[in-house]
């Protein structure tokens, strides 16, 4: 199978890779780098659960190869915390009650993550067409808008 | 009362929250061991056909195929744990034939050293099949002889009950309502695809397989009967797990069973792990029914008698079939005082894929049929519904007919006008509201639900609680958490019970070498069973402390209470202990004792409490296109004592989204045994920028046979939903809608055929 | 899951002439990619992927922008669907339909990825851009192994997941003609129930050009009712140098539905889908006259 070296900087640490042109950029992430905490839930770019950040904006991990992702900066979920200190984003969803099963958690933190980024005072509309992709069967989605919300409010604070 | 609590009632944090909000929790599509196969199955492209050869010869001469495993070398499990009870039913357990039954079933596993490699040898392994006559139709499964699905035919299961008269409860009526209502194949469609495990079986003869399964000791129980294994010598650990809905009731159709044999071939850990069209087109769904209802009332609002019909259908097998059918006739009964009540159900096999259990089992069915009745009674003799609910609903201290129980705590009335206040009912209901283009309307629907299954099915709950020396507490529970935080609600109950601080009590994984046979998690169980075991192990050990404390105090233990992490002298404060220090003397300083204080309890609930709920739907129908919009949801629940209030909450909002896919937007839909939508384009459930406003309503009863008063919430909160819905467009429109999933076709027709 | 293709290479050109001559060198083992989002995916409505062995990476040749040129807007073809939002060029009356069916395109997440050409050239006859396009009378710039050349945007779409592309020919950038302020446009998708996020059962763009209430050029494009989005021109043509008033719109939404040939599918019967094609037509035209005068 034809394989490709490629790097990329992940959670600010660049590693040098030798990928399959088979290898989406979830394969690499998970099976290669071993960050699981990005998430398979559909394979087609319907569910959200392996949404990370990719220069900066929310992207789907599963509809994008590796060989793509050659040079790019990527964020995932384990990248967000400092040491043991929560990210805004992750205490808000604990608080808030906005995690259940857990398996979509990840994806939709990385899609509040990018969102705050783009638009640090979000409005709830904007937060839920925002998650729009995240599909959730747990929650309902009341307590992850909430919770993304409230963490903007606290970055915003924290700025100040 | 709350008040004096200091764990109960509390919204605590979900104890696994940080390893899920960070990644770290491990599911088990994220395990990986050293050596460890990739199997995968191939699946028969037939809907009905005998499997006369398979040919697996070029397949196994690839370098990195380890085993090979077809439906000629391994059992298919076809029943649920009500067969575990006698010999002669353990037979029925397992089905061993070369019959594939729907387009999906699996033929045979393979395991190979990488993905890349099983992909190749399964395209290399060629199936003859002698293609039988399918049937798709459950009316046809009903009446066709010359086809048999199975071997005693193509009727699973009947069942004919009749309580008082119904044919005298007609004749007592002034009017008479009868229709025929249809309902979806829905599915889990829980966010991690239903069917991953890894099965590691050791050259020491010891089966190890983590499975995301909602019943870890059942689960134990099938693998050991199908590998011919004891019990002490099969391991199942459940990991994380991302959502279940019912669909983990079990082992799953060809996947822990195939990946143990593969194991034992290979003493290799096996992984195998369902693409998301797997999940949706080859594991359990929800019953498709049909149900024939006729109602009978006087003009004064007295339902004098109903008759019920019910066709189910549940594919090509069916696990849950006998529990669901069933379900069906102890919800529509119970809630309601209905005198006369016959209830007839069928099940057949069809050739479509398998049905089981799914959030709610049988009454989402039984209640949309059911209260579109009474709601198409209430406008005919023109009473409020909610009038003519409170008039017959089965009030406390009544019996329950079928469970054989005196209902002990109803908060039904309570979510009633609760619900009725807050979404301003009267005003709404009397309004006819929207223009021509948009109709607004609203719509009620009640429920019953049951909590947990004892006496009616093996329903064992247990628990064991171990005190440390430091004065902190390790609880083991099988209590399967798939998300609802049934392992935070019961350390709550433990840490209420002992005193013991609620960050100072652990909770074990779930693993059979190491938790106490529990049933698993089903039937909205597990803060009441569960809760019962906790709570139950925790007396046990907190008596033993005070035991201990008598020693120290020098007073007798009735005269002592627990407050605060310490044991206290009742008339005198000042003669305490805490428990830290009582742990520590008694464990470790005092050698002439040096006991670990544990305290264990087994046993099933007292009850099977009912639990009730009150949903009230606002809609805005278009009528040019038959576009249906939820607006909001009114939902409240009587969930006896909430023992997490954020978590009950997050069951009723995530069960009314499910409720409201389950009305407008769900369900697999078939073409000759296809299913045409195994996808999230296709088959839509709701995303976060589709949801209405839901408000959430606790009510609290009591229950008296509840740890703390509670009972359950988990499925109850997305079974009134559709029916609600269903009764708000009728409000909106004047149309009746009697199939599930609502199109809006439907509607438009009826507004059409209406004028 | 994994992916579909057993792919021999990918490749990522730096110039327009590399990528066609991979594209003729490889042929129908050759595909495109640009965001990916149609392409990457296991399930394709209609289009068969089974011979693809190499992809062709477009991100390299600079064609992610939207820039005024002789009057003209020209939208790169892998521009993302989330840049026509944000684009100020297109906050005026005329174009206000393509930032409607924009914002209707999957969802904010997809349309990160998701190109503006990848749109088209995917031609699924329920494609969201396309009808704006339309209506616009927009054309597209193809580059091949001759040159570069034009095509209408009317007569691009040949099929389910079939364009006027020939091989070794790259979409290159789309074209918008210039419009006058007085346009009114609007573009509507009926979605099933409550959803957001769906494929559309029916979408409609449509495009008034007026004088005062006198009609000067009508477009009406359909979408999801037929193996193409296409205009519908004996709809629009009843329009055209009259008088508007309800009920010659209502006479268009007719014609408009009468063009349209739909099928069953599991989102909705045909004769739903024909029905809807005169409602969604109807609300369209009301919607883009009321637009016009303001």
């Amino acid at each position: 199978m034809k394989k490709k070296n490629i790097w990329m900087n992940v959670n600010g640490e660049w590693h040098d890779l030798t990928v399959t042109l088979q290898d989406r950029l979830i394969d690499t992430l998970r099976d290669q780098i071993g960050l699981t905490g990005t998430k398979e839930g559909c394979g087609e770019g319907e569910c959200g659960a392996c949404t990370i950040n990719l220069n900066g904006k929310a992207v789907l991990a599963c509809l994008m190869l590796s060989v793509q992702a050659d040079g790019a900066q990527v964020t995932t979920i384990e990248g967000l915390q400092n040491g043991t200190d929560l990210h805004p984003l992750q205490t808000a969803f604990l608080t808030e009650s906005a995690v259940q099963c857990g398996y979509c958690t990840p994806g939709m933190i990385m899609a509040g993550h990018a969102l705050i980024k783009q638009n640090p005072d979000p409005d709830k509309t904007t937060v839920k067409t925002c998650l729009a992709n995240n599909l959730c069967r747990c929650t309902g989605y009341e307590q992850p808008v909430k919770a993304v919300l409230k963490a903007a409010g606290e970055m915003r604070r924290k700025i100040k | 009362m709350t008040d004096s609590y200091t764990a109960v009632g509390k919204s605590f944090q979900r104890i696994d929250g940080i390893d899920k909000v960070t990644g770290a929790a491990k599911y088990a599509t994220d395990l990986r061991f050293e050596n460890m196969l990739y199997a995968g199955l191939l699946r028969s492209p037939h809907a009905h056909a005998k499997v006369t050869c398979i040919n697996t010869s070029a397949a196994e001469k690839l370098p990195g195929v380890k085993a090979v495993a077809t439906i000629f070398d391994v059992p298919k499990v076809v029943q649920y744990w009500f067969f575990l009870r006698t010999e002669k039913k353990k037979e029925q357990m397992f089905l061993h034939d070369n019959i594939v039954r729907f387009i999906g079933d699996p033929v045979l596993a393979i395991a190979a050293t990488s993905k890349e490699m099983l992909k190749k040898a399964l395209s290399l392994v060629t199936v003859e099949y002698e293609l039988l006559k399918s049937i798709q139709d459950p009316h046809t499964a009903l009446t066709e002889t010359k086809v048999n699905i199975h071997k005693k035919g193509n009727i699973a299961f009947k069942v004919n009950k009749e309580f008082g008269n119904v044919h005298e409860g007609f004749k007592a009526a002034d009017i008479i309502v009868e229709n025929t209502y249809h309902t979806s194949k829905q599915k889990h469609a829980s966010l991690e695809p239903i069917g991953t495990c890894v099965a590691s079986f050791q050259s020491n003869g010891k089966l190890t397989v983590y499975s995301s399964t909602q019943l870890p000791h059942w689960s134990q129980h099938y693998l050991a009967m199908a590998l011919g294994l004891s019990l002490n010598k099969v391991r199942v650990i459940k990991p994380f797990t991302g959502g279940a809905f019912g669909g983990r009731c079990g082992v799953i159709h060809g996947l822990e069973v195939m990946c143990s044999y593969l194991s034992r071939q290979t003493l290799q850990p096996v992984k195998m792990s369902f693409t998301r069209e797997e999940d949706f087109s080859a594991t359990e769904s929800r019953h498709p029914m049909t149900i024939r209802m006729k109602t009978g009332a006087t003009k004064e609002g007295m339902i004098t008698a109903n008759k019920v019909e019910i066709l189910s259908d549940t594919g090509g097998y069916g696990t849950h079939y006998i529990g669901v059918i069933a379900d069906c006739m102890s919800t529509g009964i119970g809630l309601y005082n209905i005198p006369n009540y016959s209830f007839s159900g069928t099940v057949v096999y069809t050739n479509k894929s398998p049905c089981g259990a799914l959030r709610g089992y049988g009454n989402p069915q039984m209640n949309f049929a059911q209260e579109s009745q009474i709601d198409i009674i209430a406008r005919k003799i023109g009473m409020d519904p909610m009038a003519l609910k409170l008039k017959n609903y089965r009030r406390e201290g009544e019996m329950d007919p079928v469970l054989n129980e005196l209902i002990l705590s109803n908060g039904l009335k309570e979510c009633l006008e609760k619900g009725a206040r807050s979404c301003g009912w009267e005003e709404k209901r009397l309004r006819q509201a929207g223009n021509d283009l948009i109709k607004k309307g609203i719509g009620l629907s009640i429920m019953l639900h049951g909590t947990g299954a004892a006496r009616a099915l093996p329903d064992p709950g247990s628990a064991t609680i171990m005190i440390n020396s430091d004065g902190t507490a390790n609880l083991h529970t099988a209590a399967a958490d798939e998300g609802q935080g049934n392992r935070t609600v019961l350390a709550q109950i433990a840490s209420e019970i002992l005193g013991i601080e609620f960050d100072n009590i652990s909770v074990s994984e779930t693993d059979t070498d190491i938790t106490p046979l529990d049933c698993g998690t089903h039937g909205s169980r597990q803060a009441y069973c569960g809760g019962l075991s906790v709570r139950n192990a925790a007396m046990d050990a907190r008596q033993k402390m005070l035991n201990h404390a008598q020693k120290y105090l020098k007073v007798e233990a009735n005269q002592l209470i627990i407050k605060n992490g310490h044991i206290i002298e009742k008339s005198n404060p000042d003669n305490n202990i805490s428990i830290k220090d009582l742990m520590q003397k008694i464990q470790i300083q005092d050698m002439g004792v040096c006991e670990q204080v544990i305290g264990s309890a087994s046993g099933i609930a007292p009850a099977m409490p009912g639990y009730y709920g009150a949903v009230f739907a606002e809609v805005e129908v278009n009528t040019q296109t038959g576009r249906v919009k939820v607006i909001k949801l009114t939902s409240a629940y009587d969930v006896g004592k909430a023992i997490n209030p954020d978590m009950v909450r997050g069951q009723i909002v995530g069960g009314g989204v499910m409720g409201i896919g389950f009305a407008l937007t769900e369900g697999l839909q078939l073409k000759d045994g296809h299913i045409l939508n195994p996808n999230f384009t296709d088959y839509r459930i709701l995303r976060s920028c589709d949801i209405p406003e839901i408000e959430p309503i606790i009510v609290e009863s009591n229950e008296p046979t509840g740890p703390f008063g509670a009972k359950g919430i988990g499925e109850g909160s997305m079974v009134n939903v559709a029916s609600a819905i269903s009764n708000a467009i009728c409000h909106a429109t004047g149309v009746r809608l009697t199939e599930l999933s609502i199109t809006p076709e439907q509607i438009l027709q009826s507004i059409k055929n209406s004028r | 899951m994994s992916l579909q293709y057993n792919l021999e290479n990918y490749y990522k050109p730096e110039t327009m002439k590399q990528a066609v001559d991979l594209l003729l060198k490889f042929g129908k083992t050759a595909k495109v990619i640009a965001g990916g989002t149609d392409i990457l995916p296991k399930r394709q409505c209609g289009a068969q992927f089974d011979t693809i062995t190499h992809l062709i990476d477009i991100s390299n040749l600079g064609l992610n922008y939207i820039k005024e040129s002789k009057g003209n807007l020209c939208i790169g073809a892998s521009t993302n669907i989330n840049s026509l939002v944000t684009a100020s060029a297109f906050h005026s009356n005329p174009y206000i339909g393509l930032i409607e069916a924009a914002e209707a395109h999957s969802t904010n997440t997809i349309r990160n990825q998701a190109t503006v050409g990848g749109n088209l050239c995917n031609a699924s006859p329920c494609a969201d851009l396309a009808l704006p396009l339309l209506a616009l009378s927009a054309c597209v710039v193809v580059a091949g192994p001759k040159g570069n050349h034009t095509i209408q945007l009317d007569t691009f779409f040949k099929g389910p997941n079939c364009t006027a592309l020939l091989p070794g020919e790259i979409l290159l950038e789309i074209i918008i003609p210039n419009h006058q302020e007085t346009t009114g446009a609007s573009f509507i998708k009926l979605r099933h129930h409550q959803t957001e996020v769906d494929m559309a059962v029916v979408n409609v763009a449509t495009q008034l050009l007026l004088d005062g209430n006198n009609c000067l050029r009508a477009m009406i494009a359909l979408g999801s009712v037929g193996p193409t989005s296409f205009l519908a021109k004996k709809a629009a043509g009843i329009l055209s140098r009259q008088t508007l008033n309800k009920k010659l719109i209502e006479q268009a939404a007719m014609l408009a539905a009468d063009e349209s040939a739909p099928i069953d599918d599991n989102r909705a019967t045909a004769g739903y889908r024909k029905e809807m094609a005169a409602v969604l037509v109807k609300n369209s035209l009301e919607k883009s006259w009321e637009r016009s005068r303001k």
